[in-house]
């Protein structure tokens, strides 16, 4: 099983704000007959990023899964670009290039470099292609200019070529979850084919969703509660599709925002299996496994938070209703 | 005057329905002009709405089999109709998958002209048609305002070029569509080969900028056109300060950017070319697009049966 990377040293750098650049649109300075800009143009300082890509349709569709907020954070280092995206405070979705899916990566100096900037311009961008079919690869280069004012993007398919250009937003840091990988409450590996039916079918009244994983009985289960009823959906360990499972060393519950795991459907539905697992404050980090054709696995990761409420023991209801 | 069209063949009636459903996507207000030998239908939208202007020109051979028409007087061969689409789509619209046959015929009734529309449907049980009739209530246009409604010939503009493959365009319009309203197209003759041309098009706003440009577009060649020294292709405008001498002569010794080759940009609304090129009909066989510096895009669609000539203002004239 290869190892998972957990949220590590984050260095917070100020960075320069959105330059505000006057549109260019006059006919004179166009031209269409220029070559499009090498890495290293004429006069300017080499990139501090520069990556190329050549079946861009992968990644876009991978981006696509964690667009659940307009904003991400872009974590470009020696070992691959990690976008996140975040909401509330109380969910945080990772999606790891490793270096290997790029045909070029450079980055220029050897510190981790953050930018910030609106996902849904980003993906709008790079689905700019000519046709819809994946079947025609696309090619696509990112630059990341030394002064850090925007991002640009250059993408060919099939002869058409897209320039975009977009700019960059102050990065905040990102939440560091503290998630102990060493000192897990349980893990759960479940196959996504079954897990992701569950998932879509979870009802959607109900806005709690609890996980609930029994040492004694060893199962994983996801109830709901709505107002028609309970709904439960009960994983034993020796079934097909849980590939994994470690048990805690007492029952365990925990309660997640339903809306919350809702944004990891996408994700889910694009994986073939999912990792669960928790620590001893109910943390749950989400690990899907996307494989890709030629082989290079990529990894979406989901921290979520419990729910707190405050009262705790109307819904608890008795053990009993557990064992 | 009199105006009868018929035609027996299903496939062209269903034609013909989609054609105008298509066609009432596109603006309001529309004139329909029957002469001899085409029907026209004459679109002008309001200013407001941004002003496309369309002429779609349907052969009277290619969907009708009989096809009869005497205009308002011998000097003037032809019938002019005001004729709100909606209401020919409300008729047809629900039927004409299974129509058999069309025709269209001007009538009166109690001094108000009608278009008279009768479709022959199947009847469920036996092989006997029934017929449908539809009464489409029409304005005869008056003789002083015909020439607002005259197909433009030959415009007169600074590039003109066909335009790339739709399904290489239609994906990125959409995406762009989501970017900005405001779409500038920049046209601009090949310095390396003069037969082909690039277009770009390009949408900004607050937060990116996007570009797409498409290379190696021919140029279509234009009926009567004067040709220079250097093989360069003029069709009356030449930008502000060229003019054709001068043109002939920069070309003659070689100055690296003649005015011709100069970049034509036009804004227009995205939205005005997004309904034009999803279209119900069958894939169009070319698209030649006319630009005019800072005025208008003009697209002239060929289909198979039809032809339609389309014009957008604008968003900014200088």
């Amino acid at each position: 099983m290869a190892t998972y990377r957990n949220q590590s040293s984050i260095r917070h750098t100020s960075i320069i704000n959105n330059a505000n650049d006057a549109d260019n649109e006059s006919d004179d300075e166009f031209s269409l007959n220029s070559g499009s800009p090498a890495p290293s143009d004429g006069g300017r300082p080499p990139p501090l990023l520069y990556l190329r890509i050549t079946n861009a349709k992968v990644v876009c569709s991978l981006l696509k899964t964690i667009q659940f907020r307009d904003l991400a954070t872009i974590c470009a280092s020696v070992n691959g670009l990690k976008v996140t995206v975040e909401d509330c405070k109380s969910l945080q979705a990772n999606v790891y290039l490793q270096t290997s899916l790029f045909s070029q990566y450079t980055l220029r100096d050897d510190e981790p470099l953050f930018f910030k900037l609106n996902y849904v311009m980003l993906l709008e961008c790079l689905q700019m292609f000519s046709d819809t079919e994946a079947s025609s690869p696309a090619v696509m280069e990112l630059f990341l200019p030394d002064d850090r004012s925007a991002v640009e993007l250059h993408l060919e398919d099939a002869g058409v070529v897209t320039d975009c250009r977009i700019r960059t937003i102050e990065p905040e840091q990102t939440l560091d979850f503290n998630f102990n990988a060493a000192a897990l409450c349980f893990k759960v590996i479940i196959r996504s084919e079954q897990l992701k039916e569950v998932f879509s079918e979870l009802d959607p009244h109900s806005e709690l969703v609890e996980i609930f994983v029994s040492t004694e009985r060893r199962l994983f289960r996801m109830s709901t509660f709505g107002d028609l009823g309970r709904g439960v959906y009960d994983f034993p360990a020796e079934s097909e599709a849980v590939e994994m499972f470690q048990s805690p060393d007492v029952s365990v519950a925990f309660r997640y925002r339903h809306a919350l795991l809702k944004c990891c459907l996408k994700a889910l539905q694009a994986s073939a299996k999912a990792s669960i697992r928790c620590d001893q404050r109910g943390f749950l980090s989400l690990q899907f496994l996307v494989e890709s054709a030629d082989g290079h696995n990529c990894f979406i990761e989901f921290f979520l938070v419990p729910n707190q409420p405050e009262d705790e023991d109307e819904i608890a209801g008795s053990d009993d209703e557990r064992h | 005057m009199k105006f009868r069209a018929a035609t027996q063949d299903a496939g062209c009636v269903q034609y013909l329905c989609k054609a105008i459903v298509f066609v009432s996507k596109l603006a309001n207000n529309c004139v329909m002009r029957c002469t001899p030998d085409c029907i026209y239908f004459v679109l002008c939208g309001h200013t407001v709405e941004g002003g496309v202007r369309v002429w779609f020109e349907i052969k009277r051979d290619t969907l009708f089999s009989d096809y009869s028409m005497a205009g308002l007087d011998d000097e003037h061969e032809e019938v002019q109709l005001e004729v709100v689409l909606e209401t020919m789509v409300g008729a047809l619209t629900k039927s004409f998958g299974q129509a058999r046959g069309l025709r269209l015929k001007l009538t009166r009734r109690d001094a108000a002209p009608l278009l008279q529309m009768e479709l022959e449907l199947p009847t469920v049980l036996t092989d006997e048609s029934r017929h449908v009739t539809h009464n489409v209530p029409v304005r005869v246009v008056p003789l002083r305002y015909w020439g607002e409604f005259q197909t433009p010939l030959e415009p007169e503009f600074d590039i003109s070029f066909y335009f790339p493959p739709l399904s290489s365009v239609r994906n990125v319009l959409d995406r762009m569509r989501n970017l900005s309203n405001r779409l500038t197209i920049f046209a601009q003759r090949s310095t390396r080969d003069q037969g082909k041309c690039s277009m770009r098009l390009s949408v900004t706003n607050s937060m990116a900028s996007v570009s797409t440009t498409f290379k190696d577009l021919q140029l279509p060649r234009w009926r009567d056109e004067p040709v220079d020294a250097a093989g360069d292709v003029h069709n009356g405008r030449n930008g502000d300060e060229g003019d054709e001498a001068e043109d002939a002569e920069a070309a003659a010794v070689g100055v690296d950017v003649p005015q011709s080759a100069r970049p034509v940009r036009v804004a227009v609304d995205i939205r005005k070319i997004g309904s034009l090129l999803s279209s119900p009909l069958a894939c169009p066989t070319r698209i030649v697009c006319n630009l005019v510096r800072h005025r208008v895009a003009q697209f002239f669609i060929f289909y198979d049966e039809v032809q339609l000539q389309y014009f957008i203002p604008a968003l900014d004239t200088e």
